[in-house]
This record gives structure tokens, C-alpha cells and sequence, in this order.
């Protein structure tokens, strides 16, 4: 098992290094968006703001990193051809698909730390860089993102065509990191917006994972885990009907 | 012993309203070191046939056994017995070379990359890779590709290797350097070969047995040379000189080839009419021909598929 995670990290780094100028366009792309939300903010509402946006932004391009994988990944390997020999594998798909998501999860966080220090620099904040309690908020809030991702990987085995979806996801999930978590406590159970306040809490006011309310710890925890397993139902039943159609590779 | 047993296997594909049996109640078995061809005309149910093995579609009734494991109930372990390369050279990954490919599928299928590397190396060498072994795949020919597909599937030591159009866009010097290497493959580590492929001349030279779709039902499996001589009786060839005729008006007969021999002049035909073998000798004779000589031959596998999948 640990020789088919090898395989994916390596994979995942080969990849990254042949299209080296895209990772690098990538970045480039994100540090630019991000100029002009920092100086339209900064004009607008002052200096107040500031780090809310750059954590905000953070785990934005994180999410866009991970909804990407899923969803847009699936639709590259089948119109590779390389798909059909992942469902292949003994170990099941289930197994491959965590194997992605934890090489993603590595380079992700690599290049999203990349973004967050231009960020920081930029803006002149620098935020508390506390990896312990960093890390997991940040793995269990992208862990649900995940789900939405099989989710969509799921459709496109059956209907294909479904990479416009990823420009309004793009939205969605903006809207949701900005969610009033505070003021509702419904929104608690939305993907994004609490991880984002807890993410917020370590990274602005330097408090530890071990000083966050349990509770919120708690609703994150299941809310993300939720919605991977329902990402994966979704996806299983997706591919069980797939390979019934037969259109497992088809694009 | 069988390393492939399809038993009473069926395929019905809905869309929508619409019902279509692409594999109708099919069973065969595939012994170990055994070469296969599964030849058929387009949409005959070969690549579903290939895919339902591989575990990528669900067959709608009937079960598959690898190595005595259902593809079904004991997936995780009838999928260790088997490895496929299912659209040619499709089924790698171009970013990567050669050496990183053949490790990904290894590690992906659980083995260590030290446990593997004599052995990929081997593979390398014995396709003639080792010179473009750490090039980027997007940067090798077809042919290469192709080779390279073939590697990643070896790689997995699985006994089945399930192969679909495996010389598809390659020349006839690779065609003949996979086909000389897939059956040292078969022949030495004892591995079993299912290959589907349009290329009579591929199958008629590899395989031992040959099973033909049609319409998604088997009208025939049996050893290659069975089938050429179960039409063997019918083909002839007729040599004469001097004369002039159309053979194509003579009923009961169809002409394979015309050609010039030396100074006579050759037909290789199809009987499909006793007497009408009577009928064209006369014929020659009435133009004025002379008749020199007249022979029995055997047809290729060729034409023995157009026969069986014409009037089959």
C-alpha cells in the first residue's frame, strides 16, 4: 500500500517538474488576483481587513488546488487514456484516489505556503506560522472539498463535459469561506467557513488547536469527513453505473 | 490449467429506452502460456469482452474466473492476475519516461521499485528501450509507446495479459519485434495472451487459438491451423497461358487473386460450386487457353474470418 502513495508522490513531482512554467504561471496567476483584492480591499476598508484576506486567500487557493484534482484530474487521466489502468489497480479505486489526494495535499500545501509568505510580504502582516495547529485546521477543512470533488469526478464519468462548473465553483467557494459562521450556526455545517475562522484564529490571533473550542473542532471534523464520504457514495455510484455503461474512458 | 475461464457471459448496454446485446451468453477458456486472438468485425463485443475481464465494465450475466478468482466477489485478487493494455499506446503516462512509467505501475501495483528494477531493466533491454529509457514518452515514436505500454503491463508479473490492438499504427518492423517478443513472453515466463487486433497477419503468426465474435456470439474457436484447413478444401489455384478471361462472370466461383506467373497466368479462387470447377477449366479451354497446371491451397486466416463472419 505505502509503495502505491510512493507512486503517486512521485508521480505527482515528475508532473510538477515537466510543466514547471505552468506551476510557476500558477503562482504567478494567484500572487496577481490576490494584488488586486489586497488594494481594492486595503482602498476601500483600510488596513482592518488585511489578514482576514490573506488567510482567506490562502485557503481559497487551497481549495481550488484540491476541487481541481478530483474533478478536472479524473477527466485528464481518461482523456489520457491512463484511467481505465487506475481502476485497475488491485487495491481499489478508493485506495488510488486517497493515494492523489495525499500527494496533492503535499505539493498543495508547498506552493499555497509559497503564495501565503508573497502574501505576507506583500501586505507587510505577518501571521502566526504555527504548522502544528496550522496543518491539520488546514488538511480537515480541504479534506470536504475533496468530497465535492469526487462528487463532480462522479458526474464527469457519466456526463463528461463538466469542466465550465469550475469557474462558478470558483464563486461558490469565495462565498463560503466568507460565510457569517459566527452570527448562524447552520452555516458551521457548509464546507470552508468554519475551518476558515479557526485557520483565522491560529494564524491572526496565535491561538493553539488545543485552545479552539471543541465544539467547533468537533462540527469541522464531521462536517468535512460528511461530505468525503458523500463526495465518495456519490462518485462509487457514478462509477458502478459507468462501468455498467461502459463508458469509463470515453471522452 | 486455465487461467481465464468466461462462463455464460452477457452484455446488454441500455441507453435509455434502447436495449442493445453487445456479448450474447459467451464462454471460453484461456489456458496459461496459451496465446488467444479474439478477432471479429467492428461492434462484433471484442473490446467489451476484453474490458469485462479487466474488470471495466460490469458484465450483465454470467461470471469470469482469473486464476479460479471471480472477477466479482474476489476482485482485489483476480485483478493481481491480470494486466492490460486497452488503447494502445494511451495507457502511459507522456510526461514520463519510459523507467518512470514502468515504476509508477509497479509501485501502484504494490512492488517496491528495488524489487523491480533487474527486472525492468530487463524489459527495457529486451524491447530495445534502454537507449530512450529516460526520455519522455511524448518524445518517442508510436511504436515505442506502444513498447512501453506493453513494459508497464509485464511489469506486473500478472499470468493474463489482456492486449487490444496491440500493433494498431505500427510497422512492420516493430509489428514483427512485439510479435516475436509477446510470444517469447507466452513461451518462456508462461504467461497467457488474450489479444484482439484487426491485423489477420499478426494473429495468423502468434496466436495458437482463435476465437471469432460475431454479433457478440462465438461462431468459432479453434486452433488456427483447424480453421485454415476446414476451408482449405475449397481454394485452388489455377495456372494457364494464352486466353483471356473474365473469371468474375463464372457463378460458383470467387476469385481471390490474378496475378501473372512468369509467362502464365495464375487464379486463386474460392470454390463455391463443385461443378463449377468443370465450368472455369472449360471455359479456358473454349478462349483458346492452355491449361498447365492445377492445385490445391491453403487460404490464410484472412479469408477464413471473412468466410466465417460472411456466412458464419
Amino acid at each position: 500500500m505505502l509503495n502505491l502513495f510512493w507512486a503517486m508522490i512521485k508521480k505527482e513531482y515528475y508532473d510538477r517538474r515537466f510543466y514547471f512554467f505552468n506551476t510557476l504561471s500558477y503562482i504567478f496567476t494567484l500572487y496577481m488576483i490576490f494584488l488586486f483584492v489586497f488594494l481594492g480591499a486595503k482602498s476601500f476598508l483600510g488596513n482592518k481587513t488585511i489578514e482576514g484576506i490573506v488567510v482567506g486567500f490562502w485557503i481559497w487557493g487551497s481549495t481550488l488546488d484540491s476541487y481541481s484534482l478530483l474533478s478536472l484530474s479524473l477527466i485528464s487521466e481518461a482523456r489520457l487514456g491512463t484511467l481505465e489502468q487506475l481502476f485497475m489497480i488491485p487495491y481499489g479505486f478508493k485506495w488510488v484516489s486517497a493515494a492523489m489526494i495525499i500527494a496533492n495535499f503535499i505539493y498543495s500545501f508547498l506552493i499555497q505556503s509559497l503564495i501565503l509568505i508573497l502574501m505576507m510580504i506583500t501586505t507587510g502582516k505577518f501571521l502566526h506560522l504555527d504548522v502544528v495547529s496550522i496543518i491539520p485546521l488546514w488538511i480537515i477543512t480541504i479534506i470536504a472539498i475533496h468530497g465535492l470533488g469526487f462528487m463532480l469526478g462522479g458526474l464527469a464519468l457519466i456526463y463528461k463535459r463538466i469542466s465550465s462548473s469550475y469557474q462558478i465553483m470558483q464563486l461558490v467557494f469565495a462565498f463560503l469561506i466568507a460565510a457569517p459562521v459566527g452570527k448562524h450556526l447552520y452555516l458551521k455545517f457548509l464546507p470552508l467557513g468554519l475551518g476558515y475562522r479557526m485557520i483565522q484564529k491560529v494564524m491572526h490571533d496565535g491561538i493553539k488547536i488545543w485552545e479552539l473550542p471543541g465544539t467547533d473542532l468537533l462540527i469541522l471534523s464531521f462536517t468535512s469527513f460528511f461530505y468525503l464520504f458523500i463526495g465518495f457514495a456519490v462518485f462509487s455510484y457514478f462509477e458502478k453505473k459507468a462501468r455498467n455503461m461502459g463508458v469509463l474512458s470515453h471522452y | 490449467m486455465n487461467i481465464l475461464k468466461v462462463e455464460n457471459v452477457s452484455k446488454i448496454y441500455s441507453y435509455r429506452s434502447k436495449k442493445v446485446l453487445a456479448v450474447d451468453n459467451i464462454s471460453f477458456e484461456v489456458k496459461r502460456g496459451e496465446i488467444v486472438g479474439l478477432l471479429g468485425p467492428n461492434g462484433a463485443g471484442k473490446t467489451t469482452t476484453v474490458k469485462m475481464i479487466a474488470s471495466l465494465i460490469e458484465p450483465t450475466s454470467g461470471s469470469i474466473f482469473i486464476d479460479g478468482k471471480n472477477i466479482r466477489s474476489d476482485k482485489k485478487h483476480a485483478l493481481r492476475k491480470v494486466a492490460a493494455v486497452l488503447e494502445s499506446n494511451r495507457n502511459i503516462y507522456w510526461v514520463l519516461t519510459p523507467r518512470q512509467n514502468i515504476d509508477f505501475f509497479a509501485n501502484a501495483w504494490g512492488f517496491s521499485s528495488r524489487s523491480i528494477r533487474k527486472y525492468r531493466e530487463e524489459l527495457l533491454e529486451k524491447f530495445n528501450l534502454l537507449e530512450v529509457a529516460d526520455k519522455p514518452v511524448m518524445k518517442l515514436s508510436r511504436g515505442m509507446q506502444q513498447k512501453v505500454a506493453v513494459c508497464c503491463a509485464l511489469i506486473r508479473k500478472a499470468p493474463l495479459l489482456l492486449l487490444d490492438e496491440p500493433t494498431l499504427g505500427l510497422d512492420v518492423m516493430t509489428t514483427n519485434e512485439l510479435k516475436n517478443t509477446l510470444r517469447e513472453i507466452a513461451k518462456n515466463d508462461g504467461n497467457a495472451i488474450l489479444l484482439t487486433s484487426h491485423n489477420m497477419k499478426v494473429v495468423q503468426d502468434i496466436c495458437d487459438r482463435v476465437i471469432i465474435i460475431k454479433k457478440g456470439k462465438i461462431i468459432a474457436d479453434d486452433k488456427v491451423s483447424n480453421l485454415i484447413d476446414m476451408f482449405s478444401a475449397n481454394f485452388f489455384k489455377v495456372v494457364f497461358k494464352n486466353g483471356n478471361i473474365n473469371f468474375d462472370f463464372l457463378i460458383g466461383i470467387k476469385v481471390l487473386k490474378s496475378y501473372n506467373q512468369e509467362e502464365n497466368k495464375a487464379v486463386e479462387f474460392e470454390l463455391q460450386d463443385e461443378d463449377a470447377l468443370y465450368e472455369l477449366l472449360e471455359v479456358i479451354r473454349k478462349s483458346g487457353g492452355k491449361l498447365i497446371s492445377i492445385e490445391k491451397i491453403q487460404p490464410d486466416l484472412e479469408e477464413v474470418f471473412i468466410r466465417f463472419v460472411a456466412g458464419g
